[in-house]
């Protein structure tokens, strides 16, 4: 009796630990959501019915066949990052506007206090400005202080418009989302 | 009884050390300058590489040369203001892995910014490259512009002076070896001119530190020091 108590015991020891190794892969292995579009079939498809049927795609870059994301992709992949960490959360706040990179950067500048004047302006590029709120880790900074750097509160991400790469990661004080979005002057 | 709280105490500490591992800050190789007047610039060139493997999300490393600014040295969170420039390999903030250069910066309001560029890439392992911050006027105000390579990588206005610089590699995986991440070598623009740091060879004391004699100017920490 003892003997299957023991052998009982050490079974649930393992499964325990297995649950735990799960766990603790899935903390550093955080799934990407992959979206793949529904495939088509081109077999029975009438070509007057399809025109007939087409709408102007919301977003016509996309149509364009490149990576372009909607606001909601782009939102998505945004709050799906979460500045790493599993101690970070969403308040709920999130925004994303697309501008030429050069008005990103004004915006910024006028933040900082800097004077603009079309410092790194490139107009030639848009990007996806997305801004989420929360509680976020900041281990992912460079900080060669080696201080402890309090969780921030907003995350802002700037991503090639075209390509949906990440250009650029920004954080700071408490207002600076709503004054980065103000009209400006 | 006793052979449950026994099991049970080994199994809670298994899960508490995976929760450590999966939490761990960054760590530092780094060597730093402080300046006994303001710096005009620093230099830095060294052999890029890839490893230590930066593994799987979110762990990275970034090989990187760190000047203050607005004369602070990091002695609390509110004199935390510095430019950057170097080598990020690992996983991003988007849960990207990526090789590429970057530069950041940090201000004395609190606002931090970390920017890739592809105007320069990293090529292959084990290539050299060189990377400059230095006070230029920006526009009219006190500011820095960062190269690499000798090609400008950013340019922003941000107060001097700068009396502190850092270089090496921060990395957040705990125990890594971190073998030959010390520079090929470092210079200092003072009086105008570019003084070469080389009084004194750089120690490589392997497997994890560096530390460059000079006994006056700089110093060196091991890794194993952790936070300095």
């Amino acid at each position: 009796m003892r003997r299957i108590k023991t052998i009982s015991l050490g079974i649930l020891v393992v499964a325990l630990i297995g649950v735990a190794s799960i766990g603790g892969y899935n903390l550093q292995h955080p799934k990407k959501a992959i979206s793949s579009p529904p495939a088509a079939g081109p077999e029975n498809l009438n070509p007057a019915e399809v025109v007939a049927n087409s709408k102007l795609p919301e977003n016509i870059k996309k149509a364009t066949g490149g990576p372009f994301k909607s606001k909601e992709e782009i939102l998505a992949k945004a709050k799906d990052a979460k500045a790493f960490g599993p101690g970070s959360k969403l308040s709920g706040r999130a925004e994303a506007v697309l501008m030429k990179q050069g008005e990103t950067n004004q915006r910024f500048t006028k933040l900082t206090g800097e004077v603009a004047e079309r410092l790194d302006v490139d107009d030639s590029k848009e990007v996806w400005v997305a801004i989420v709120g929360g509680e976020f880790e900041s281990t992912w900074r460079s900080n060669p202080s080696g201080l402890d750097i309090p969780p921030t509160k907003w995350i802002m991400y700037v991503y090639d418009a075209t390509t949906a790469e990440v250009l650029s990661v920004k954080t700071g004080p408490g207002s600076w989302p709503d004054k980065f979005l103000e009209p400006l002057q | 009884m006793k052979r449950v709280f026994a099991l049970c105490f080994i199994v809670l500490s298994i899960i508490l050390l995976q929760a450590s591992i999966s939490l761990a800050a960054h760590r530092h190789a780094a060597t730093y300058i402080n300046a006994s007047s303001s710096f005009g610039g620093v230099y830095a060139e060294w052999k890029q590489l890839w490893y230590p493997e930066p593994g799987s999300s979110p762990h990275h490393n970034n090989h990187t040369l760190w000047l203050w600014t607005n004369g602070t040295t990091g002695a609390s969170l509110s004199s935390n203001a510095f430019m950057e420039i170097g080598y990020w390999h690992g996983w991003n903030y988007n849960l990207e892995d990526v090789n590429a250069f970057y530069w950041a910066r940090q201000t004395t309001t609190g606002y931090y910014e970390t920017n890739y560029t592809t105007a320069v890439l990293p090529g292959v392992n084990g290539t050299n490259h060189s990377f400059t911050i230095q006070l230029e006027n920006v526009n009219g105000y006190e500011g820095y512009r960062g190269y690499i390579d000798g090609v400008q990588i950013f340019q922003k206005q941000q107060g001097w002076p700068s009396v502190k610089a850092q270089c090496g590699l921060e990395t957040t995986l705990p125990d890594a070896p971190l073998p030959n991440v010390y520079p090929k070598w470092l210079q200092y623009k003072t009086n105008n001119s570019w003084v070469y740091w080389n009084y004194g060879a750089i120690k490589k004391d392997a497997p994890y530190n560096y530390l460059y004699q000079n006994g006056h100017y700089y110093e060196g920490r091991d890794f194993n020091d952790n936070y300095y």
